[in-house]
């Protein structure tokens, strides 16, 4: 599933429930919408998730009923792991906005050992698992979520 | 005095033109047979079972969802096999219950037909190993095709694991030029109109340095590094002829589409025995423009395989 990813949060009314995740960068985007929900007397939750573990996420998640509403404010790593997080304990796209800071990283598999690499705005790097170079192309897999990383024989 | 069988068996990929591009060159079948034999068979299967064995992850790939078109493609194999090398391969049917015989290599696999359990590996996997063609499964959907399962280890440069699931145009994105004149949508177009019971086929070259089947784009690092060692001396003896038999049949019932290809090599020295080969593979090379010269690897050692070729042409 493929989630957009928003440079600005609007505020949903109207929604029973709303919880509001932030990592440590990302809590401040977050305070106007806040505001917006006490306005609206409508009960919330905010988290800073720091080292949190998966499973305490995903029983949390788990656990909202629905017509909750999600918003996530932090670095393009972390918003991609509480996506995938949320989407499991059945979030849709349209219960969720998202916001990520900082330089956006994509995944580049290895095309000699298929390990997968965090890339962000670099063509050429070293793979982390095996060491040889490779050029970042733009061949994409919709099924991997990832760019191929060509090696070059020079 | 060496045999010819090599030269005589060598599928000629071009006609009358001395240009070339790429097309859409597929042409009706006149034998049906998805899959053919030649002497180096035995060679060519152990080498596949080999690599299937160590690199089970780049060589074969499947959905759950090709099942039903997994085991047409047993049914259309076995058939043609049995049908066109009846001294090679023997089958006997009692209803579903099937024994499949390989003469060549002595085995005997009895299964019943359409219960994966009794195979042991998927259908597709398992017919692969009896064939020196690899096989490509396109399904069809959403007026799209997509490829949803191969067992690929003879690849020429790509990675079967990093584009399972793509459609058709997507894998075909690197290619350049390929969009061009909308080329990769009438071809398309042109594979979702194949019909059951009306295969076609094609042919597509290349050159390599070296001799090795397995060009996966996982082992590039190894092979990839002959092309900085060509010279016009061992040119002849180290630069190969790559061309790909590949031919595409509907299968009825799932409606997928089997796709095959059959990869056949000939050091180049042998490639230009034959007179009007070397000449009309001259002219070829040297009109062929610089984005499929680069993608089809050739660049680095261009020159020295047309100067080769050049001296050769002298001497005729």
């Amino acid at each position: 599933m493929t989630i957009p990813v928003h440079e600005e949060l609007s505020f949903r009314k109207g929604k029973r429930k709303y919880l509001f995740c932030a990592d440590s960068n990302g809590a401040e985007s977050l305070y106007d919408l806040v505001r917006l929900a006490m306005e609206e007397n409508a009960p919330f939750d905010f988290l800073v998730i720091e080292n949190e573990s998966d499973s305490f996420l995903d029983l949390w998640f788990s656990q909202q009923k629905m017509g909750t509403y999600l918003y996530m404010a932090g670095n393009w790593e972390w918003v991609n792991r509480l996506k995938s997080l949320a989407v499991e304990a059945g979030f849709s796209e349209y219960e969720m906005q998202m916001k990520a800071l900082g330089n956006r990283s994509k995944k580049v598999i290895c095309s000699k050992c298929h390990g997968v690499n965090d890339v962000a705005d670099e063509s050429h790097i070293s793979c982390m698992h095996c060491g040889i170079k490779l050029e970042v192309s733009s061949h994409y897999s919709r099924r991997l979520d990832a760019y191929l990383g060509y090696t070059s024989i020079l | 005095m060496k045999s010819n069988r090599d030269v005589q068996s060598f599928p000629y990929p071009f006609h009358e033109s001395n240009v070339y591009r790429y097309s859409n060159n597929a042409i009706p079948l006149t034998q049906q047979n998805p899959v053919e034999l030649t002497y180096r068979y035995i060679d060519e299967i152990s080498l596949k079972r080999e690599l299937l064995k160590n690199h089970p992850e780049r060589c074969y790939q499947s959905s759950p969802h090709t099942m039903e078109a997994q085991w047409e493609i047993v049914d259309l194999i076995i058939h043609n096999l049995v049908l066109y090398y009846p001294d090679k391969f023997e089958l006997e049917k009692k209803e579903d219950k099937w024994i499949f015989s390989n003469v060549q290599t002595k085995e005997k696999i009895a299964f019943t037909f359409g219960d994966r359990t009794t195979l042991g590996i998927e259908p597709l996997d398992f017919i692969g190993r009896h064939v020196q063609e690899d096989l490509i499964v396109m399904m069809q959907r959403d007026g799209n095709l997509f490829l949803d399962a191969g067992q690929l280890c003879f690849p020429a440069n790509w990675s079967l694991y990093f584009d399972l699931g793509m459609s058709f145009k997507e894998i075909h994105s690197p290619i350049p030029g390929f969009r061009s004149d909308s080329l990769d949508d009438r071809i398309l177009q042109f594979l979702m109109r194949i019909e059951a019971g009306k295969p076609w086929g094609r042919k597509n070259w290349s050159l390599m340095a070296g001799s090795r089947l397995d060009t996966s784009l996982e082992t590039f690092s190894e092979w990839g590094q002959a092309r900085k060692q060509v010279t016009k001396e061992n040119a002849g003896e180290l630069v190969h002829f790559r061309v790909e038999v590949q031919k595409l049949f509907r299968l009825p019932k799932s409606n997928g589409i089997l796709f095959t290809i059959h990869s056949h090599m000939l050091p180049l020295e042998r490639f230009i025995q034959h007179t009007p080969w070397l000449e009309q593979f001259y002219a070829i090379l040297h009109e062929l423009p610089d984005f499929i010269s680069e993608y089809k690897g050739i660049s680095l050692y261009r020159k020295q395989v047309l100067e080769y070729l050049e001296e050769e042409l002298k001497k005729r």
